[in-house]
C-alpha cells in the first residue's frame, strides 16, 4: 500500500478525524514516535481503518488483507505525506468543526 | 473471502492492537539506550510478531520492520539484520526441538551450545553497539581532536602540493638551463634525465659486459668506444656528452683517453646533422608558410572557379541558343517547317541518347549546322539527324577532331558540289556511289549519272551517303559508351550540364557577374598576397615589422617604395616554385599590384640562378629531396583534410541549429494553438453561463408572475365569498326585519349592507394594487442580481484571461530558455570539435615532422622550432580560415547565411564561460525544487518573496515539524496560509504553506492542466 497525496475533500476528511487526537500544543522538538504513538494510541479502529482507507484509496477490506505493520507504516507516510500538522491546523482556521 | 459484518471489528480491532505494539516495541527501542542486547531484542520480537502475521518468514518481515523502524526512529538496517539473525536463531533452535532461553529443554549439550552461541551473539552485538555509542559520542564530543586529524590531513597535502610544485620548478628550470641534454624527445629526456646514471652503466653492461675487458681487447680502441656510445645513446636516448660522462665513471686509466677521443670525434659528427637539420628547418618553415597562403586559396579559389566555370558555361549555353534562334527565323522565312521548341528539344534528347556530350555541345553543333545550311532546304529532322551523325562519327572516328570541326568539316562536303570527300571520317562521295544512292533514291533514272543531280539534290544524296555511314559506326558507339573512359566522359558531362544549369541561375540571378568577379578575383588575389607576406614575416620572426604594410596590403592601399623593396626582400626566401604554387600563372593575376610583385620575384629568381640558393644545403642528396618533397605533399594533404573536417562540421553545426530553431518555432507554435484553444474555451464557458444567468433570472420572473397571479386568484376567490357572505347576511337580517315590519331596520341594513360592500371592493382593490407594486419589485430585484452576475462572470473570465496570458508567456519563456541551453550545447559541442579537429591536425603534423626527424636526425633544438612552427602554422590556419568565410560573407548574402548560420550563431550567443566554481548556481525565481548529492548553491527570492524549506532525504530525521508539517500556526491567530489545488489529473491539493492559523487568510492557487 502506498500512501498519496490528497485531495482537499479527503485532506479535510483526514483532518477531521484526526483533528481530536492532535494536541494543540505539539511541542516542535517532540518525537515523531511520541507524536504516531499519541494518536495510535487515542484512535479507534474504525477510525484508523478509515484514515488508511482515504490515505491509501484502497478499501476497507483490501486494507484488512495486509498485514498490520504495513498498515501502519502507510498510515505514518500518510500522515508525512499530506503534513498532518499543517493540514489540521488549516482544517481548524476553517472553524468546520461540528462544535466550533 | 470477505469478513463478515460480525467479524469486521474484531480484524479492524487487531490491526490497531497491532499497531499499537509495533510503536510500543519502537518505543521501548528508543527508551533501551544503555542496552544494546535489549534493543536488538526487542526488533527481534516485532519481527517474529510480523512474520507470524506473513507465514513465518522471518527475512520479508524483516524488511518490512525496516522500513517501518527507519521512517519512525531512523533505526539503522543494520540493527534489524541483527535482529533477524537473531530471530532465525531461535527459529532453528526451536525447530530442532531447543530453545535457548529455557534451560532443560532438550539435550543438555544442544542447550549449552545453543545458549553459549546465543551468549556470544549476545556479547558481540553489545560490543558492536558499545563500539558504535562511543564513536558516536565521539564524534558529537571530540570536536578539537576532529579538527586536528583534519588540519594533520590538511597539512599533509599541502606538503605533497609543495613537493610536487617543487619537482615541477626543477623540471621547469632543467628544461632552461640544460639545452645539451635535449637531444631527445621530451617525455623520453624526463625518462632519461632521472635516471640516465643508472640506465648507462645498466645498458653498457648488458650489451657488452665489462666494459673495461671489452674496451681492452678492442684494436681500435676509439671506435670500441664509438660503437658502445652509439649503442647506448640508442637505448638510453642521453645525449653524446651525457653517455660519454657517465661512461666515464665507469672506466679507469688508459680508457678514458679513447673514450674522450670518441666523444669528441661523435660530437664532430653532431656538428654535421646539426647543418642538415638547420637546413630541414628552413625547407619546413618555407613549406609551412607556402602552406598557410595555400589554404586560403585552395577554399577560395574552388569558389570562384566553381561560379566562374559556371558562368562561362551558361553565357556559351546562351550564345548557342541565341545563333539557333536566329537559325530557326532565317529557316522559317524560307517556308521550311523549322522550330525552336523541336530543335532544343531534339538536342536535348541527342545529348541524354549519346550521354558522352553535354546540352551545351550538341546545341552549339546544331546551331552551326543550322546557321550554316539554313538556306540549302534542309528540314528540322534533318538537322537533327546530321547532328546527331556528325557527334556519332566525331566519337567513333579516332579522327582526333572536336565535334565543331567534324560537323564544320560535314558542312562543307555538302554544300560544296565539287566536295568529293569527308576527310576526317574517311567517307567519300565518288561517282559510283553517289550515282548509285540518287538511283536508290529517285533521284536520277536509269542511264542518268550523278552529275545530273541538281545542287539541292546533290547536296541531299551527301547528307544520305553519310547517313549510312553513320549507321554502320551505331555498334561501335554503343560498344564505346560501355568503355570506362565514356563512363568518365559520362561523369563529367553530368558535372558540366550541372554548373551551366548553376551558371544560369547565377545569371539570372545577377545579369552581369563577370564584374564582380573580377573584383572579387583582384581582392582574392590581394588578400591571398598579403596573408603570404604575413605569414612569411611571422616565420622569419618580423610579423610586428611587417604588421602596418600587410595591414594596407589587406586595405588595397598603395605601398611605398620602401615597403615594396622590404616586401621584395621578405620573399626573395622563396623559392620561385613555391610562389608559383599560389599564383600558377602570374600573368593573370588581375590585380596590378599582386602582379607586379609576383612576377618580379618570379623573374629574378629565374634570372638569378648562379647565384647559391641560402634554402638550399650544401650537396643535398637526391634522397634528402625526395623526402623533404614528400613531407611538403603529406603536409599539404593534412591541411586539406582539415579544411574538409571544418567544412563538415560547419554543415552539422548549421544542420544542428536549424533543428533546434525549428524545434522552437515548431514548440512556440504548439504553445500559441494550446492557448487559442483555451481562450475559445474560456468564451464558450463565459456565454454559457451568461446563457444560463438570463434563463435563471427569467425563470424568477415567471415564477414571480405565476405567484403573482395565484395570489391575486386567490384574493378574487376571497373577495368573491366575501360578497356572498355580506350577500347572505344582509337578506337574513333583511327577513327578520321584515317579519318585525322594522322599516326603520329595513333601511339601516341596506346602508349597512352597501356599505359593507363598498369596504370590501375598497380593500380587494388595495390589496391587488399591493401586490402589483410587490411583483415589480421582486421583477427588479431579479434583474439587478442578474446583472451582478453578468459582471461578476465577466470579472470571472477577464481574471482567467489574465491567468492564461501569464501561463502562455512562461511556456514561451520556457521554451526559449530551452533553445538558448541547447544553443549552449551545440556551441560547446562546435567548440570541442574545433578543437578537436585542430588536436588531430596538429597530432598529424606532428607526427609526420617526428617521423622526419627521426628519419634524418633532426636536432632538437630545431625539433622545438619546427613544432614552434607547427602551431603557429595551426594558429594561422584558423585564422585563414575565419578571414576567408568573413570575406565570403562580405560578398554573398547567400554564403553570408551559410556562414551565419554557424559562425555568427556560435560566436553570439553570449555565451558566459563557466566560472571556476565546481558547482552550477541555480535559480529559483520562477519555484522549482532539485534534489542536491552534493555541495549545492542556489539563489532564492531574487524575485521577490519565496518559501524554502530543505528536506534531507537519506535520514527521515526525528522532528516532528519535518515529518508532519510545521506547527507553529497552532494556537496562534493571524497570518497567511496558501493552498496549492491541482484540479488535474488526480485532483490534488496540499497546504503548501502555512505561516499561521485560526483567522488565518486563506489563498487558494489553482493550477489547471490537461
Amino acid at each position: 500500500m502506498k500512501a498519496k497525496l490528497l485531495n482537499l475533500q479527503n485532506a479535510l476528511r483526514l483532518a477531521s478525524i484526526l483533528d481530536k487526537y492532535i494536541d494543540e500544543k505539539t511541542n516542535a522538538n517532540a518525537e515523531a514516535l511520541d507524536f504516531v504513538s499519541a494518536i495510535v494510541d487515542k484512535i479507534t479502529p474504525d477510525e484508523f481503518l478509515h484514515c488508511v482507507n482515504l490515505i491509501s484509496g484502497e478499501t476497507k477490506e483490501a486494507i484488512k488483507q495486509q498485514i498490520s505493520i504495513d498498515t501502519l507504516t502507510c498510515f505514518v507516510e500518510g500522515l508525512r505525506e499530506n503534513q498532518i500538522l499543517s493540514l489540521v491546523s488549516f482544517y481548524r482556521s476553517l472553524g468546520l468543526k461540528n462544535n466550533a | 473471502m470477505l469478513n463478515t459484518p460480525g467479524q469486521i471489528d474484531l480484524i479492524a480491532t487487531q490491526i490497531l492492537l497491532d499497531a499499537q505494539a509495533a510503536i510500543r516495541g519502537l518505543e521501548l527501542f528508543n527508551r533501551s539506550t544503555d542496552d544494546a542486547g535489549k534493543k536488538v531484542e526487542i526488533l527481534k520480537s516485532i519481527i517474529e510478531r510480523v512474520a507470524a502475521q506473513m507465514g513465518g518468514d522471518l527475512a520479508k518481515a524483516a524488511e518490512v520492520v525496516a522500513v517501518f523502524a527507519n521512517g519512525l526512529t531512523g533505526i539503522k538496517k543494520g540493527a534489524v539484520e541483527a535482529a533477524l539473525a537473531l530471530a532465525q536463531l531461535n527459529a532453528q533452535m526451536l525447530a530442532g526441538g531447543s530453545n535457548p532461553k529455557f534451560a532443560g529443554f532438550g539435550n543438555a549439550q544442544e542447550t549449552n551450545v545453543a545458549k553459549e552461541s546465543y551468549d556470544n551473539f549476545a556479547k558481540h552485538t553489545q560490543i558492536v553497539a558499545d563500539f558504535q555509542d562511543k564513536k558516536d559520542t565521539w564524534f558529537e564530543k571530540d570536536a578539537a581532536n576532529q579538527n586536528k586529524i583534519f588540519e594533520q590531513t590538511q597539512a599533509g597535502y599541502v606538503a605533497e602540493e609543495q613537493a610536487v610544485a617543487k619537482l615541477q620548478k626543477q623540471k621547469d628550470d632543467w628544461w632552461a638551463k640544460d639545452t645539451a641534454n635535449q637531444n631527445k624527445s621530451f617525455e623520453k629526456t624526463i625518462a632519461d634525465y632521472k635516471s640516465l646514471e643508472q640506465a648507462v652503466p645498466r645498458v653498457a653492461t648488458q650489451n657488452f659486459g665489462n666494459i673495461n675487458s671489452y674496451i681492452a681487447q678492442a684494436t681500435n680502441k676509439v671506435q670500441a668506444w664509438k660503437g658502445v656510445i652509439k649503442s647506448v645513446m640508442a637505448e638510453t636516448g642521453g645525449s653524446v656528452e651525457a653517455v660519454g660522462t657517465q661512461l666515464k665513471k665507469m672506466v679507469s686509466g688508459a680508457s678514458v683517453a679513447p673514450l674522450n677521443k670518441a666523444v669528441k670525434e661523435l660530437g664532430g659528427n653532431f656538428e654535421n646533422v646539426a647543418k642538415k637539420s638547420k637546413y630541414s628547418i628552413d625547407v619546413i618553415r618555407t613549406a609551412l608558410g607556402v602552406l598557410t597562403a595555400m589554404l586560403v586559396n585552395i577554399v577560395l579559389s574552388a569558389f570562384v572557379n566553381f561560379f566562374k566555370t559556371s558562368i562561362q558555361g551558361a553565357m556559351d549555353l546562351e550564345k548557342s541558343l541565341w545563333r539557333l534562334r536566329n537559325a530557326e527565323i532565317a529557316l522559317s522565312q524560307q517556308g521550311v517547317e523549322i522550330s525552336m521548341k523541336g530543335l532544343t528539344k531534339g538536342a536535348e534528347e541527342i545529348a541524354k541518347r549519346l550521354e558522352v556530350f553535354t546540352s551545351q555541345e550538341i546545341l552549339e553543333a546544331l546551331s552551326d549546322a543550322s546557321q550554316g545550311l539554313a538556306k540549302f532546304g534542309f528540314t528540322e529532322q534533318q538537322l537533327l539527324s546530321l547532328t546527331e551523325g556528325v557527334a556519332i562519327m566525331a566519337k567513333v572516328s579516332n579522327s582526333g577532331k572536336t565535334l565543331e570541326q567534324i560537323m564544320n568539316d560535314v558542312m562543307t562536303s555538302l554544300i560544296s558540289p565539287q566536295g568529293k570527300s569527308i576527310a576526317s571520317l574517311n567517307i567519300g562521295f565518288g561517282e559510283v556511289v553517289m550515282t548509285a544512292k540518287a538511283l536508290e533514291k529517285g533521284f536520277i533514272k536509269a542511264g542518268e549519272a550523278a552529275s545530273d543531280l541538281t545542287a539541292e539534290e546533290n547536296r541531299q544524296v551527301k547528307y544520305l551517303i553519310f547517313l549510312d555511314e553513320v549507321n554502320r559506326n551505331i555498334d561501335t558507339m554503343g560498344e564505346y559508351l560501355d568503355t570506362n573512359t565514356a563512363k568518365i566522359e559520362k561523369n563529367t558531362v553530368a558535372w558540366k550540364n550541372f554548373s551551366d544549369t548553376v551558371g544560369q541561375t547565377w545569371n539570372n540571378l545577377i545579369p552581369d557577374m563577370s564584374n564582380t568577379f573580377e573584383y572579387m578575383q583582384k581582392n582574392i588575389e590581394q588578400m591571398n598576397f598579403a596573408q603570404l607576406i604575413s605569414d612569411t614575416a611571422r616565420l622569419n620572426k618580423k610579423a610586428v615589422e611587417f604588421s602596418p604594410i600587410v595591414t594596407k596590403m589587406f586595405w588595397g592601399i598603395k605601398l611605398t617604395k620602401k615597403e615594396t623593396h622590404k616586401i621584395i626582400d621578405l620573399l626573395s626566401s622563396m623559392k620561385p616554385n613555391d610562389i608559383l604554387k599560389i599564383f600558377p600563372d602570374p600573368a593573370k593575376i588581375k590585380n596590378d599590384q599582386v602582379r607586379e610583385f609576383v612576377e618580379f620575384i618570379v623573374k629574378l629568381k629565374e634570372t638569378a640562378t648562379e647565384l647559391p640558393d641560402p634554402l638550399l644545403p650544401p650537396h643535398p642528396t637526391q634522397e634528402e629531396l625526395d623526402a623533404f618533397d614528400k613531407l611538403q605533399e603529406e603536409l599539404q594533404q593534412v591541411a586539406k583534410d582539415a579544411v574538409k573536417a571544418y567544412d563538415e562540421l560547419r554543415i552539422l553545426t548549421k544542420q544542428k541549429y536549424a533543428k533546434i530553431e525549428l524545434d522552437l518555432k515548431l514548440k512556440l507554435k504548439d504553445i500559441d494553438t494550446e492557448f487559442a484553444q483555451k481562450l475559445e474555451d474560456l468564451e464558450r464557458e463565459l456565454q454559457q453561463k451568461l446563457q444560463d444567468i438570463a434563463i435563471e433570472t427569467q425563470q424568477k420572473i415567471d415564477d414571480l408572475k405565476s405567484q403573482a397571479r395565484e395570489d391575486e386568484m386567490r384574493s378574487e376567490l376571497e373577495f368573491q365569498q366575501r360578497m356572498k357572505e355580506l350577500r347572505q347576511q344582509f337578506l337574513m337580517d333583511l327577513d327578520d326585519a321584515l317579519h318585525a315590519r322594522d322599516a326603520r331596520q329595513v333601511l339601516r341594513l341596506i346602508k349597512q349592507y352597501e356599505l359593507d360592500k363598498k369596504q370590501a371592493l375598497d380593500k380587494k382593490k388595495l390589496d391587488d394594487k399591493l401586490r402589483a407594486e410587490k411583483l415589480a419589485t421582486d421583477i427588479k430585484a431579479a434583474k439587478l442580481e442578474e446583472q451582478r452576475k453578468i459582471q461578476e462572470a465577466n470579472r470571472e473570465a477577464a481574471r482567467k484571461e489574465q491567468e492564461l496570458a501569464i501561463e502562455k508567456q512562461r511556456e514561451i519563456d520556457a521554451a526559449n530558455l530551452k533553445r538558448r541551453q541547447e544553443l549552449d550545447a551545440l556551441k560547446l559541442w562546435n567548440e570541442q570539435e574545433m578543437k578537436e579537429i585542430q588536436r588531430h591536425s596538429l597530432e598529424k603534423l606532428t607526427e609526420l615532422i617526428d617521423a622526419y626527424n627521426a628519419e634524418w636526425d633532426t636536432h632538437v633544438q630545431y625539433q622545438k622550432d619546427i613544432a614552434k612552427l607547427i602551431a603557429d602554422y595551426v594558429a594561422t590556419n584558423e585564422a585563414a580560415m575565419a578571414h576567408m568565410y568573413a570575406y565570403m560573407a562580405s560578398l554573398y548574402t547567400g554564403i553570408s547565411s551559410m556562414y551565419a548560420g554557424a559562425q555568427s550563431m556560435i560566436g553570439g550567443l553570449n555565451y558566459v564561460a563557466p566560472s571556476n566554481s565546481p558547482q552550477s548556481i541555480y535559480g529559483f525565481a520562477e519555484g522549482g525544487s532539485i534534489i542536491a548529492d552534493k555541495p549545492t548553491a542556489a539563489i532564492f527570492g531574487e524575485r521577490g518573496r519565496e518559501l524554502v524549506t530543505f528536506t534531507p532525504l537519506d535520514k527521515t530525521g526525528r522532528d516532528v515539524n519535518k515529518l508532519f508539517g510545521d506547527t507553529s500556526g497552532i494556537g496562534t491567530s493571524g497570518g497567511r496560509m496558501l493552498i496549492e489545488m491541482l484540479l488535474s489529473p488526480d485532483l490534488e491539493a496540499r497546504v503548501i504553506e502555512n505561516s499561521l492559523s485560526r483567522t488565518a487568510e486563506i489563498v487558494a492557487r489553482v493550477s489547471r492542466s490537461k
